[in-house]
């Protein structure tokens, strides 16, 4: 059962097409990662499935929602859908416990007290409990894309994005915020993670793509991904980063 | 050892350099700096010395101001009614007083620190009466002399305060471990402004019984000479503080609501209880307002608890439009004026209802909310349409202070959401909006602030519907506020800008809507960016409600500049402009600077999210 349809999904940014029609299915519980060089559309397209921006052909369907530009559709999907972004995006004006309980309270109408206990709960989970009254801008980078992704599941999503969330780290903080996301794959979370880390990649994925100029180049098991890749782009990339 | 990772070091303390290293570093350090020390110092005294001497000077009419502080506070406000302006004043203290002692932090201040700025400001005043001129030249040509300050005096003045520099220097010494709680350290002070105003003696012009002017001037204490009952208002401050300290202490969480609301009411109830007398009858309001408060009530009652409901609230955008067009249709049919604005209230209601009301506790709040706004609302356009019984010679009686901070506090209050709205619709993506708003701004900025207050005093007659009449006090605010709000949108509008694409999309991605967006995320973040220019506006604007003199209305400056310098009955004060615009000075710097002192702190405060 796919929770994720992704139908010949076009996008141009003027005359320039950055996705030339993506087709892919993702199961419940799915741990996908999505590698590519640089510019080859993996952002645009993961903001495509949570509607940050617009494809102008094919379909994507979540959680059996099909994306148009009807807005409740669009907010629907936006509360199934947690999303983390390389530069956190934090609320800088917002304590680290406002941060997360601010969308549980505002659109999911939850009272104050129970969205505090989730978020003291999700904190626990990634593993600054203590930072809760802080604000981002007192937390390391690692710190800060772990309130990040505390943000993300204070919603309940069924499905988790991740846009290159450990680009913008320190190598020793790449570690910490990693083993958050390893814990939620493994909790059954349907997870899209963009990202360079090969050994995460190795390590949770269910499925390992490769993008290259706004195509789908290789869809294949890591172990085949990595030892036994189908296509050359695949071989060339690989070589490049390994 | 492993003990070690726990272990904090204290941050080494900061040593106090002393005065004489001080002063070597930042005075003396070369031959050069030296000299410059000793001349700038020369100059400086020598500037003391002479602004000191015209303050002094026997020439100086200061009874001018001491006579005239009415006229300058409320202009022709009748005396038989003042009462209703000490009640009001009480009234705002009072609550002053309960907020300050509800949100009383146990926040301390070391005695150390205190009694430093005690020692600063009491040596201040120790060199300002050594450096005082003894004698001021009267004329140049002659030469004439006179005496300003006898030395007797100055050793007596330099007495008392070379005993209270000593003693807060043995503070300073000896107690400066102790602490004190802050809240009572500023109710100190006020206490000493209070005993400073019984203990300063002014001139003050009195008349004997066959109305002749005593000569010369008794002298009065500050406090008894400006018939105001400091004393018994600063009692009262001390007390609610108290009342507000206890009821804090006893947690009651209603008061937490009640404070903010009163807060809000203030302005209205000093509008209508101090300008106003309003002439009405208690049949009129039971027989016509009661029961439309309550129908409305009743309504929102309604709309709150069942707007809300999975059936109703997709077909809400029917009801929006819908109220939106009884409102306007209402609006132009003759009917009771009680009726047109709480229907425009309502739309406004039924367009935020399902987004506010979204837990029992909320909608109940919401409730409250509208049913005391709308009560409010009727009651006040009931007090608004009668006749006042408030009877002044000439045209307005507001005048003096009490029109200068009516035009700056609703001003400044009726163009902050309006220029916010206007910057959000400046930068908002449907062309029409932003064509609209650009040109409002543009429109507004670019005619002269004068030229506006006079097309609000002659030519908006012409623009609106016949019968239609403002008073002039209304048009000045109508037309401060809409060019303060133009500004205010471009300042707002920088904030915007300086706000990063990527919060947007973490709003979006976390599914709040467009106005959670900008009033939870982008608003809060964008305001606090600009916080020194609205500021600086805020300031501007206090200082130019002085150009409302242009169409005639008496404010301070006015007063202080044309009034009393051309009075001459009662007692004569022609000619003395000097000490009334220099009073006038010190009125607006005394407002503007405390104004500014405090924005300082809240940027501070507000700062701390920044970091
Ligand atoms: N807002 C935009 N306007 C115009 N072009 C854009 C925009 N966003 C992305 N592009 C272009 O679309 C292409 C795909 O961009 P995208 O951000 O998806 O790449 P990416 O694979 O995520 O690369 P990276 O690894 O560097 O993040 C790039 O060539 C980029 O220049
Ligand atoms: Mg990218």
């Amino acid at each position: 059962m796919s929770i994720i349809q992704s139908i010949d999904v076009k996008k141009w940014y003027g005359d320039f097409q950055a996705l030339k029609g993506i087709t892919m299915d993702i199961g419940e519980g799915e741990v996908l990662v999505i590698c590519g060089p640089s510019g080859s559309g993996k952002s645009t397209f993961i903001r495509c499935i949570n509607r940050l921006e617009q494809h102008q052909d094919g379909q994507i369907i979540v959680d059996g929602i099909e994306l148009t530009n009807d807005l409740k559709n669009i907010e629907a999907i936006r509360s199934e859908v947690g999303m983390v972004f390389q530069s956190f995006n934090l609320f800088p004006h917002l304590t680290v416990l406002q941060n997360i309980t601010l969308a549980p309270i505002w659109v999911r109408k939850k009272s104050k007290a129970d969205a505090e206990e989730k978020a003291m709960e999700l904190l626990e989970r990634v593993g600054i409990p203590e930072q809760a009254e802080k604000f981002p801008g007192q937390l390391s980078g690692g710190q800060q894309q772990r309130v990040a992704i505390a943000r993300a599941l204070a919603m309940e999503p069924k499905i988790m994005l991740f846009d290159e969330p450990t680009s913008a780290l320190d190598p020793e903080m790449i570690k910490e915020v990693l083993d958050v996301m390893k814990e939620l794959a493994q909790s059954g979370m349907t997870m899209i993670v963009v990202t360079h880390e090969m050994g995460f990649a190795k390590e949770v994925a269910d499925r390992v793509m490769l993008f290259d100029e706004g195509q789908l180049v290789e869809e294949n098991t890591p172990d085949e991904f990595f030892n036994n890749p189908k296509s050359d782009r695949t071989k060339l990339f690989l070589s490049q980063i390994l | 050892m492993s003990d070690n990772l726990n272990t904090q070091e204290s941050p080494p303390e900061i040593q106090f350099a002393g005065v004489n290293r001080w002063l070597k570093e930042n005075l003396f350090s070369s031959t050069g700096s030296s000299i410059l020390t000793f001349l700038s110092v020369g100059v400086i005294i020598g500037l003391f010395r002479s602004i000191i001497g015209f303050f002094i000077s026997p020439e100086r009419e200061w009874t001018a101001i001491t006579y005239n502080l009415r006229l300058y506070m409320v202009q022709a406000y009748p005396e038989s009614d003042f009462i209703r302006v000490w009640i009001t004043i009480g009234l705002v203290l009072g609550l002053l007083g309960l907020t300050w002692g509800f949100n009383s932090v146990s926040e301390k201040v070391s005695l150390k620190s205190t009694s430093t700025t005690f020692m600063k400001v009491f040596s201040s005043i120790f060199f300002l009466i050594l450096i005082a001129p003894s004698t001021v030249v009267i004329d140049k040509v002659e030469g004439t002399e006179a005496e300003v300050l006898q030395q007797s005096l100055r050793f007596y003045l330099l007495g008392i305060f070379g005993i209270l520099l000593l003693s807060s220097y043995f503070i300073r010494t000896r107690l400066a471990k102790q602490e004190m709680a802050k809240d009572y350290l500023n109710i100190l002070y006020v206490g000493l402004l209070v005993v400073a105003l019984w203990l300063i003696k002014v001139p003050t012009v009195t008349f004997d019984s066959s109305n002749v002017r005593l000569d010369p001037d008794p002298y009065m204490s500050l406090a008894t000479s400006t018939k105001i009952p400091w004393t018994f208002l600063y009692v009262l401050l001390v007390a609610t503080f108290f009342i507000g300290k206890y009821l804090s202490s006893k947690n009651i969480k209603s008061v937490k609501r009640i404070l903010p609301a009163s807060w809000l009411l203030t302005p209205l109830v000093v509008v209508t209880w101090i300008y106003r007398k309003p002439d009405f009858t208690m049949t009129q309001i039971a027989t016509l307002d009661l029961p439309i408060i309550i129908g409305f009530s009743l309504i929102g009652y309604l709309v709150i608890n069942f707007l809300n409901s999975e059936k109703l609230v997709q077909y809400q955008r029917f009801f929006v439009y819908g109220s939106l067009l009884i409102a306007l249709v209402v609006f132009s049919l003759p009917v009771v004026r009680q009726l047109k604005l709480p229907l425009f209230m309502l739309w406004i209601l039924i367009s935020i209802a399902p987004t506010i009301a979204n837990s029992k506790e909320s909608a109940r709040n919401l409730f409250i909310v509208w049913t005391v706004s709308i009560a409010i609302l009727i009651l006040l356009m009931r007090g608004g349409a009668s006749e006042s019984l408030i009877v002044v010679p000439g045209s307005s009686i507001y005048g003096g202070f009490a029109l200068t901070w009516v035009i700056a506090f609703f001003g400044i209050a009726i163009s902050f959401p309006f220029g916010v709205i206007l910057a959000l619709g400046r930068t908002s993506t449907f062309p029409i909006i932003r064509i609209i708003c650009t040109a409002l701004i543009e429109l507004v900025r670019s005619v002269p602030f004068i030229t506006w207050l006079f097309f609000g005093s002659v030519m908006l007659t012409f623009f609106l519907p016949s019968g239609v009449e403002f008073d002039e006090v209304v048009r000045a605010v109508v037309v401060t506020s809409i060019f303060s709000a133009a500004y205010l949108a471009e300042n707002v509008r920088g904030g915007l800008q300086s706000i990063s694409k990527g919060q947007f999309e973490a709003a979006d991605a976390v599914g709040l809507s467009t106005l959670q967006r900008i009033s939870l995320i982008v608003m809060p973040q964008a305001l606090r960016a600009v916080i020194p220019p609205i500021v600086s506006q805020v300031i501007s604007l206090f200082k130019d409600t002085s150009l409302v003199a242009i169409v005639g209305l008496f404010d301070l400056l006015y007063i202080g500049s044309k009034v009393i310098p051309n009075q001459s009955q009662g007692a004569n004060f022609l000619g003395t402009i000097q000490e009334n615009i220099l009073f006038c000075a010190i009125f607006y710097w005394l407002f503007t600077y405390s104004f500014a002192r405090r924005s300082m702190k809240i940027e501070k405060r507000l700062g701390l999210g920044e970091r």
